[in-house]
């Protein structure tokens, strides 16, 4: 996208001035889809945080709630923006960026912000109690218990039920009558 | 008179029984009235608290449903659980709307009008038009989520409302109903006791019976203060009573005082008028004494000559004849005035009536009085008396009345140049007249008044009694007849009416 951009403004800078206004065209309409972007990560941050209203953890403690985004850090800055302004069930939210597995600290949610399948794979293996959002199609039944995708420029979400059963995660009906199930 | 005060008048003239049952008709109605717009009110306010608690747990289980599409911004199912409202008929309208202000998901019956100005809307929940709408704020762990708005139409819930008013007519009417029997019995044992006074008085003041007495209610109908009233009636009466026994005990009394009075007034009377006879005789004796010394001397006179003719010129047959017969009439006339004196002198009160010649009576009387008015000067007339002309009378006590009239009249006129007396008996048919009439120019008005009273006299003290004029009225009266003085007579004129024939014998004077 940033690539486009560039290129753009080198036209802009390269072509004549008949193409100004074709130009300018273009770049408001870039800035648009950028702004699109922002919006997008944002709803999807706020969705984030709404699903600890519909899923219950099976650990009682009064422990910081642990939200570590695995890949790209893309979402870091609008979760970080969240963690201050909200509490899980009274508990403060710690955000955590991981760039690969290894970093990776225990969390209540991971948000795997990759397509490499394979990564997902390893996560799931190494996934001690943690939720795992994600957003890649076909994730989900890869076993992501929950996973995003974009439906008529809505943004909606599936949920695997049989891995959020298998770590013992207790998603609400309400969630689920939101969410397409995969099986 | 003012309209107010014809309709005081009219408002006095209704009677107790209307006035009662006017008044506890307005009460009953009263009561049942401001009782059934209690109701009214009590169920309206339930009601609405009820199509509340609906419309809340409705929106609670709404908003249970709606907060996770809010928090997914699932407006696609926002709508679908909102369009699960059509299984409710009486939910017309349901507004979401999200935290940020924003209409969110909004669900409306095609037939609804409801229209919401969501910005003024502050209330928990308030009536627009027919419909009530509830606001229920949507919350998520104490966060405001957003608000919904859901409106139930009351003209499909409230179809019992519309029964309402027939019903609660039907009550006030059916409750007047019975309030109207119940007012006519109650005044009806309330007047019927006031009309049973009312009755009993009546019947009191028209018969004058003081021994009736207002009877006793029955149980059910005893009222204290009427009762009361009743018994203190009653002791009135039993007062009247005894003071009416006690007035007619006196009335009677006095009546038998009176009577023994009566008595012995006439007792007096009859002893009065005997005395002023013996005064009357007294009075006559000096005049006796004279007329019988008179003829006395002359039969003394000529019983000497009559010796002394006979002693010195032997006897002489016509002289002897003329002696002895005026000797003889002396005698006669000396017999008359003692006949008439002894009449005269005896009580007449007791005498039986007798058919007595007017003339004989008349003649009987003059014998008596004749000479001593002539004496004083007076020319005695008697009109000629019919020798059949009678009447049922005593004698005596004409005779007397007579001599009491020639009396008056003498000394009435004795000074007066022109004096004289006739006396006239006048035959009415059933009845006769006695008039004695004198020179004198009548009794003046108010001497008139008085001379018949007792004990009225207009003579010298001493010469008079006052009782003459009394007496022979009393006489003539007894006789039934009349005694009165002719006033259209220029000259003094007393005249006895009597009547031939005593139907039934007069009582004594």
């Amino acid at each position: 996208m940033r690539e486009r951009f560039e290129k753009n403004f080198l036209q802009l800078q390269l072509g004549t001035w008949r193409n100004l206004a074709l130009c300018l065209a273009i770049l408001l309409c870039s800035l648009n889809a950028f702004a699109g972007v922002e919006s997008a990560q944002k709803l999807e941050t706020a969705f984030v945080f709404q699903f600890t209203n519909y899923i219950e953890w099976p650990e009682a403690t009064a422990e910081p709630f642990v939200i570590s985004i695995l890949g790209e850090d893309s979402l870091l800055p609008h979760l970080e923006e969240l963690a201050k302004q909200k509490t899980v069930k009274g508990r403060e939210i710690r955000v955590l960026f991981a760039k690969d597995l290894g970093q990776l600290k225990k969390s209540q949610i991971v948000i795997a912000a990759t397509d490499d399948e394979d990564l997902l794979k390893r996560l799931i293996k190494k996934n001690r109690g943690a939720l795992i959002v994600s957003h890649h199609e076909g994730f989900a039944e890869k076993g992501a218990m929950i996973n995003f995708f974009e439906d008529s420029g809505h943004l909606k979400f599936e949920i695997n039920r049989r891995a959020l059963e298998e770590q013992r995660l207790v998603v609400s009906s309400q969630l689920l009558k939101l969410a397409r199930i995969v099986e | 008179m003012t309209a107010k005060n014809s309709l005081l008048d009219s408002a006095q003239q209704i009677s107790i029984k209307a006035k009662l049952i006017k008044m506890q008709l307005l009460l009953a109605f009263l009561v049942l009235f401001s009782c059934s717009t209690a109701l009214f009110i009590n169920d309206l306010f339930i009601f609405k608290q009820s199509v509340e608690t609906n419309l809340e747990s409705m929106a609670k289980v709404l908003g249970y449903n709606l907060s996770p599409t809010l928090a997914f911004a699932d407006k696609l199912e926002a709508e679908k659980i909102l369009s699960s409202l059509q299984s409710d008929p009486a939910i017309t309208n349901a507004y979401v709307f999200d935290s940020a202000g924003s209409l969110f998901a909004q669900y409306a019956e095609p037939n609804s009008s409801l229209k919401l100005d969501f910005k003024k809307f502050d209330r928990r929940s308030s009536f627009i038009g027919h419909y009530l709408v509830l606001h229920y704020p949507l919350a998520q762990n104490g966060e405001a989520q957003g608000d919904l708005f859901i409106a139930a139409d009351l003209m499909i819930v409230a179809s019992k409302f519309v029964s309402y008013p027939i019903t609660l007519f039907l009550v006030i009417a059916v409750s007047m109903g019975i309030a109207y029997a119940i007012a006519l019995w109650v005044q009806g044992s309330l007047s019927g006791p006031i009309t049973g006074l009312a009755a009993t008085i009546r019947h009191i003041s028209s018969s004058g019976n003081y021994g009736v007495r207002v009877e006793k209610m029955t149980d059910w109908e005893e009222i204290r203060e009427i009762e009361a009233l009743s018994q203190e009636f009653n002791q009135l009466l039993e007062k009247v009573q005894e003071k009416d026994r006690i007035i007619l005990s006196a009335n009677l009394e006095l009546e038998k005082k009176v009577e023994q009075r009566t008595l012995e007034l006439k007792e007096a009377h009859v002893s009065l008028v005997q005395s002023s006879k013996m005064s009357a005789l007294g009075e006559m004796a000096a005049g006796l004494a004279h007329e019988i010394n008179n003829p006395l001397a002359v039969i003394q006179a000529n019983a000497g000559i009559l010796q002394e003719l006979v002693q010195e010129q032997g006897i002489d047959g016509p002289a002897v004849k003329q002696i002895s017969s005026t000797i003889e009439r002396t005698s006669e006339r000396i017999a008359k005035i003692v006949k008439g004196l002894r009449s005269f002198s005896r009580d007449g009160t007791r005498d039986p009536f007798v058919q007595t010649p007017l003339k004989s009576i008349v003649e009987d009387t003059l014998a008596l009085c004749a000479e001593k008015v002539r004496n004083a000067g007076i020319d005695l007339r008697v009109k000629d008396i019919p020798a059949d002309l009678k009447c049922d009378c005593r004698p005596s006590q004409i005779s007397q009345v007579l001599l009491n009239l020639v009396g008056n009249a003498r000394d009435a006129i004795s000074d007066l140049p022109e004096k004289w007396i006739e006396i006239e008996c006048i035959d009415k048919g059933p009845s006769v007249t006695i008039s004695v009439t004198d020179s004198g120019r009548g009794i003046p008005e108010q001497v008139l008044k008085k001379i018949f009273q007792p004990f009225f006299t207009t003579k010298e003290v001493g010469k008079g009694t006052g009782l003459g004029l009394s007496i022979s009225r009393g006489i003539i009266e007894g006789h039934g007849g009349t005694f009165q003085v002719n006033s259209n007579c220029p000259n003094t004129q007393f005249v006895i009416e009597l009547s031939k024939v005593q139907i039934k014998p007069a009582k004594s004077a």
